[in-house]
């Protein structure tokens, strides 16, 4: 008896490559889900860990550096909060990608939540990209 | 009809008359005893003429006078005892009647009657009476006579003959039944001898009925039933029916309720049998008028349904096909849906409790083939007249009228007349549905090898428009994973060997996958860590993590010279592999399967049991195996 192998074709799921802990500190959903207001997670809604090695979805940590009260500071530790340059994680955000989820999120609150259309649209460009 | 004793204290009370005893008047040798005793003797079943009146009656009744008070006293008094006399004579002739069961015995009765008044007829004219004394003691005669029809011997009796002779062809019979019937109108009897005639009519239309449309659903039975109605049943009742208000409409509206009542007994079996039954179902509409009906139909229908339908031991699918055909027969019967509503509680509260109820109607809406003996469901969900309406409702919202008087407080007509609406709203969440639909979805996605998800795309859509878009967030993301796994895999293609492809999904948003785990066959595991590294350096900061079982690889076989190709789990995969790694002809245990693959007995069973079955491997020994070579 003699195999030939033609093809494989596997199933795998993504993780973040996070050390500790799993969920964002500010949000308190699993890193590999999303922040409150995104409807993908992966790319349109990315991670980041601080030098303070604390982490947050992009999202819920800039809406935080926003507000006054901030200070620039983590919501955690209160040190200041700069990315850790070092952690993979920081090094493969696609920011237009991240962009486009915050503004498409923004652009469905501001419809009252009933993104209507937001997933269609999202899918049917996805595949005309990949044709 | 029960018969007041009539005595000479009750004729005094109603006749007012001023009679009482008295010396004179009793004397049998005045006028009066002379005239009361010679028309006593008259007064006698067998005969209908009396003799002629002799001259001393003439005479005392001449001396009397017309219209006499006291005579008239005397005379109502005389002619109440004697015809209680005869009464008590019938009454033993009526006993043996009600012993032998004849009705033989009727005719004399009758006959005795025609006498008896004839001969009081003649009486008052000798007497004299006057027109209102004559009208007293034709009362006083006709209550005496209906209590000897009505005895309940006789007046069964002739129940017996109309049920008999009511619809015989015989015309000599209808003659002899007019007779009765004119006896019975002239003893004041007209009402109930109506009464008992519309019974029998009833009854034969009941059998008639039960005989002509029983079990007959298919076809229109109803204009003939009132054909027969019309041309044969009324001209016969119409003659022996003295009322003026008995009309065909009697009938007919007795026939369209008899129709009813048989129908409410069929319900069940007329449901079953839809759409077949679609005649008799709406003919079941026209014959149903009141709410007594009704509510007779719905509870007729629960019970049937619980003693038929509603145990353990049914298929749900069973009941969601008779839950459906309920739905579609009800309305026909009522378009309100409020029967409808009413009488499929106790299937919808059932499915409710039913564990496979949710999946079994998922897997019907989803799949198109014949195979699906729901396919109705997949068919409507793919209906896009939906949209329209939906849209008609919410307008009906607007231009609000209220329920129908009948329905139940939580009674939604849009919800009970739409078939998918219907087997969803069973369930207060549309959660446990969407809960489904992921898994299904999960299932039809992982067997894509070739991120080809259009079919599946278009299918989300149409759920889309029955459930909302809302509910479905976590299939966006994962059919969103498999158009990104798209995107990669072509983003790898100069990166990764020709032969290797996946699909990578957010674990979160997807069921729970199998974490079955076991030794992957090196060749295959070569080609899997080109890919993974590949992929960990494009998206950096994330991990892959494989899912073996759920691996799929296409292979080819030599066996004996011969290639073969199968497209298997890696599991199957791997096994196979490890007899390529083995000497020639060596024989392997199963726990040596287990042991060297790392895989767990139920895997390791599974895929030796499915190589043994393609002939691939052969079992030459308990649980041990070797190359079918
Ligand atoms: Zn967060
Ligand atoms: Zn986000
Ligand atoms: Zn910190």
């Amino acid at each position: 008896m003699k195999i030939k192998l033609n093809s494989t074709y596997a199933i795998y799921s993504w993780h973040w490559d996070v050390p500790e802990d799993e969920l964002c500190g500010i949000c308190r959903v699993a890193f590999d889900g999303t922040c409150p207001t995104c409807k993908y997670p992966g790319d349109q809604c990315p991670i980041v860990i601080g030098e303070c090695h604390h982490a947050f979805h992009l999202h819920c940590i800039w809406k935080w550096l926003e507000t006054d009260t901030s200070r620039g500071l983590c919501p955690m530790c209160r040190q200041p909060f700069h990315t850790d340059k070092s952690m993979a994680v920081n090094q493969g955000i696609d920011l237009t990608a991240a962009e486009s989820g915050m503004v498409q999120n923004r652009g469905s609150a501001a419809n009252g939540g009933e993104n209507t259309s937001d997933s269609t649209v999202d899918l049917a460009s996805e595949e005309e990209d990949t044709e | 009809m029960s018969t007041l004793p009539i005595t000479s204290e009750t004729i005094g009370t109603i006749f007012g008359s001023p009679y009482r005893k008295d010396a004179e008047h009793d004397d049998p040798s005045s006028d009066y005893g002379v005239a009361i005793d010679w028309l006593c003797e008259q007064i006698v079943p067998d005969s209908f003429q009396i003799s002629e009146v002799p001259l001393r009656v003439k005479n005392s009744l001449r001396n009397i006078g017309r219209c006499n008070e006291w005579l008239f006293g005397k005379f109502s008094d005389m002619v109440r005892q004697k015809l209680n006399c005869i009464g008590k004579e019938i009454d033993s002739l009526l006993k043996d009647l009600s012993e032998s069961g004849q009705t033989g015995q009727l005719g004399l009765l009758f006959s005795r009657i025609i006498n008896l008044s004839g001969i009081l007829q003649q009486c008052y004219l000798i007497v004299g009476l006057d027109t209102a004394q004559e009208h007293l003691m034709e009362r006083l005669e006709n209550s005496i006579f209906q209590s000897w029809v009505t005895e309940k011997s006789v007046w069964e009796a002739i129940q017996v003959v109309y049920e008999d002779k009511l619809f015989d062809e015989d015309g000599s019979t209808l003659e002899a039944l007019l007779e009765m019937s004119d006896l019975l109108d002239k003893i004041d009897l007209g009402n109930e001898m109506t009464q008992l005639l519309l019974e029998t009519a009833r009854t034969r239309i009941k059998h008639y009925v039960g005989e002509s449309c029983a079990g007959q659903w298919n076809r229109p039975r109803l204009a003939k039933l009132l054909v027969w109605v019309k041309d044969e049943l009324f001209p016969r009742l119409t003659k022996l029916i003295p009322s003026d208000e008995f009309t065909v409409d009697c009938l007919t509206s007795m026939t369209k309720i008899e129709l009813a009542v048989l129908r409410t007994h069929e319900i069940f079996d007329i449901v079953i049998d839809y759409p077949d039954s679609k005649c008799a179902l709406e003919e079941f509409r026209e014959c149903l008028i009141t709410a007594e009906q009704r509510s007779k139909l719905v509870e007729l229908f629960i019970a049937e349904s619980k003693l038929r339908l509603l145990h353990a031991g049914t298929d749900t699918v069973d009941i969601i096909v008779c839950y459906i055909s309920a739905i579609r027969s009800f309305l026909i019967v009522d378009h309100r849906g409020v029967l409808l509503d009413k009488a499929c509680r106790p299937i919808r509260n059932h499915l409710r409790s039913r564990k496979d109820t949710v999946q079994q109607i998922v897997n019907a809406l989803l799949n198109s083939t014949p195979a699906n003996r729901l396919i109705e469901l997949a068919i409507e969900l793919r209906n896009t007249d939906h949209h329209a309406k939906v849209h008609e409702e919410s307008e009906r919202d607007l231009n609000w009228v209220p329920d129908p008087v009948e329905a139940l407080p939580d009674f939604r007509k849009g919800v009970v007349e739409d078939i998918v609406e219907s087997l969803i709203s069973i369930f207060e969440s549309k959660g446990l549905f969407v809960e489904e639909f992921v898994k299904v979805f999960s299932e039809r996605l992982l067997q894509v090898t070739d991120y080809d998800v259009r079919e599946i795309y278009s299918d989300l859509h149409l759920l889309k428009a029955r459930f909302g878009n809302q509910e479905f967030n976590s299939l966006d993301v994962m059919l969103k994973d498999m158009l990104l796994s798209k995107e990669f895999d072509r983003r790898l293609r100069t990166k990764v060997p020709e032969n290797v492809h996946s699909s990578v999904v957010s674990h979160l948003y997807w069921p729970k996958l199998p974490s079955y785990s076991f030794k992957m066959p090196q060749e295959i595991q070569a080609g899997l860590d080109g890919y993974q590294s590949a992929y960990e350096e494009l998206k950096k900061g994330r991990k892959l993590l494989l899912s073996p079982s759920l691996c799929r690889v296409d292979i080819n076989v030599n066996l004996g010279g011969k290639d073969h190709r199968y497209k298997v789990a890696a599991d199957k995969a791997a096994i196979l592999y490890f007899f390529q790694d083995q000497p020639h002809d060596a024989e392997v245990k199963l726990a040596v399967v287990c042991m060297k693959l790392q895989m767990s007995l139920l895997l390791a069973r599974e895929g030796l049991k499915f190589w043994v079955k393609a002939k691939v491997l052969e079992e030459c020994g308990l649980n041990t195996y070797r190359v079918n070579e």
